[in-house]
């Protein structure tokens, strides 16, 4: 064993070998149980901080580029206010700060599970950057995240990644309750369309 | 959220969701073999075609497969998440070692959320495969042990009720059980690496039984740091091995070197 590891020089194969990408059907499970979203980020939340740490101490002069392009494709997408746009450069972004750590394993892991938040599977980013405040606060922290790798600060870049997770739990939450609110203030409305109303209005 | 539309659901619509919550939630894990249709729509109290349909249901999402010869969870992260694993490894060994370093922080996370959050069910699962570790252990029985020590660990997964990391962790977990990332009989039978490995299972055991987080991610983190250096050394021992054997093999080149590597 240790005689094949040595003989393969590690820059001889693609980090990550492609296999075809088929749907992965946990994307499913989750979307048909919306409350597992905090299980994703709780998860996230986990890795995120070491993977911004690791980075940081880590980044090649080629990561640093990536990361740099990644960063400016978030920003400009923030000023189109494209949520499809926004969604894609942040996955980038995300996956660019995954490379650097130079774990490839870790990186295969958060780009399959990755796969499961581009396609939107299982909470609506649209309907989260549409609340008010939160497209300034994501680029806010994102930024955070980005200068604290660049400046080759682990501590920094940690927790501005944590940070940022922390907030999009609480911000999905929030905009979770929301709806509630929502549908039950509809319903409210709608109450002539069920019964002949009893009160009188003011 | 209610529309306002109230419609029964479908009996197969149901029976589907049903089996869909045990395979998320880990009640059912990939891999596993369900009943015959007969006797598990029995179980379920439900008719043959209705479970059927339930079943056909499933298999279109990916998440049953080999219908014929059997029904078989699948893995729910799709084949290739572990394909591409299982091939990263064979082309780069040294990849092991990338494995156990993302594990050892998110070990450390599954304990701490296991402290926190485990059931007197789960917690008696996981005295319960600490016990069987301790019996293979007496017992001078490796395999056994490598077995109830890749049971314990699931069990802490389980108990830290974050369905993503059960799935991620359970996943590597399987791989784990057949070799995929290092040979665990070599490193079960090095000496003295068993008892310590032991001890620092029954560390994470005594921090997650009693309640103490912190406790337990330290625990967990350090049994995965050892788990590291064990298999490094190993590595690095095996390599001078069989660099002194080559030189033993070509006497005229040992003479210029000296013999200082033997060992």
């Amino acid at each position: 064993m240790p005689g094949s590891a040595s003989s393969r020089r590690s820059d001889e194969m693609p980090a990550v070998v492609a296999h075809p990408q088929p749907a992965m059907p946990l994307a499913a499970l989750l979307k048909s149980h919306p409350e597992s979203a905090f299980d994703y980020l709780e998860f996230r939340l986990i890795v995120a901080g070491i993977a911004a740490r690791m980075a940081a101490e880590r980044a090649t002069d080629e990561d640093r580029a990536r990361l740099t392009t990644a960063y400016e494709a978030v920003v400009a997408a923030d000023r189109k206010a494209d949520p499809a746009v926004e969604a894609d450069a942040d996955a980038e972004f995300h996956l660019a700060i995954y490379a650097a750590t130079h774990n490839v394993v870790m990186e295969h892991i958060m780009r399959s599970i990755f796969g499961l938040l581009r396609r939107d599977a299982f909470y609506d980013r649209s309907r989260l950057y549409r609340r008010e405040g939160v497209r300034e606060l994501l680029l806010r922290q994102h930024k955070a995240i980005y200068d604290g790798i660049m400046n080759r600060n682990p501590e920094a870049a940690r927790i501005a990644a944590e940070k940022h997770i922390q907030y999009t739990r609480e911000a999905l939450q929030e905009s979770r309750v929301a709806d509630e609110r929502l549908a039950v203030a509809m319903r409210r409305a709608g109450r002539d369309s069920l019964a002949q109303v009893a009160d009188r209005e003011p | 959220m209610a529309k306002g539309r109230i419609r029964p659901a479908k009996l197969a619509e149901a029976i589907a969701n049903h089996l869909e919550t045990l395979i998320l939630e880990g009640s059912l894990r990939p891999g596993d073999r369900l009943l015959a249709e007969r006797d598990l729509a029995q179980k379920l109290d439900v008719s043959r075609p209705s479970l059927r349909e339930a079943l056909d249901l499933l298999e279109a999402r990916g998440l049953l497969e080999g219908r014929k010869a059997g029904t078989y969870v699948a893995p729910v992260l799709g084949e290739s998440f572990s394909a591409t694993l299982v091939d990263m490894l064979h082309n780069r060994p040294e990849c092991t070692y990338d494995y156990l370093e993302f594990r050892g922080f998110v070990e450390g996370a599954a304990a701490y959320f296991a402290a926190l959050r485990a059931s007197e069910v789960d917690r008696e699962l996981i005295h319960k495969h600490f016990a069987a570790i301790e019996a293979a252990h007496t017992k001078l029985a490796p395999t056994d042990e490598a077995d109830a020590d890749a049971s314990f660990h699931l069990a802490v997964y389980e108990a830290s009720h974050n369905v993503m990391l059960l799935h991620v962790m359970g996943s590597l977990a399987g791989m784990l059980r057949d070799d995929v990332f290092y040979n665990r009989e070599r490193l079960y039978t090095r000496k003295g690496v068993r008892d310590l490995l032991l001890e620092q299972h029954r560390a994470v055991h005594d921090a997650v039984m009693r309640g103490d987080p912190e406790a337990a991610r330290t625990a967990a983190e350090a049994h995965v740091t050892f788990t590291r250096s064990a298999l490094l050394e190993i590595d690095k021992a095996d390599s001078d091995l069989e660099l002194s054997l080559r030189r033993l093999a070509t006497p005229e080149t040992e003479t210029n070197e000296g013999t200082n590597h033997a060992g």
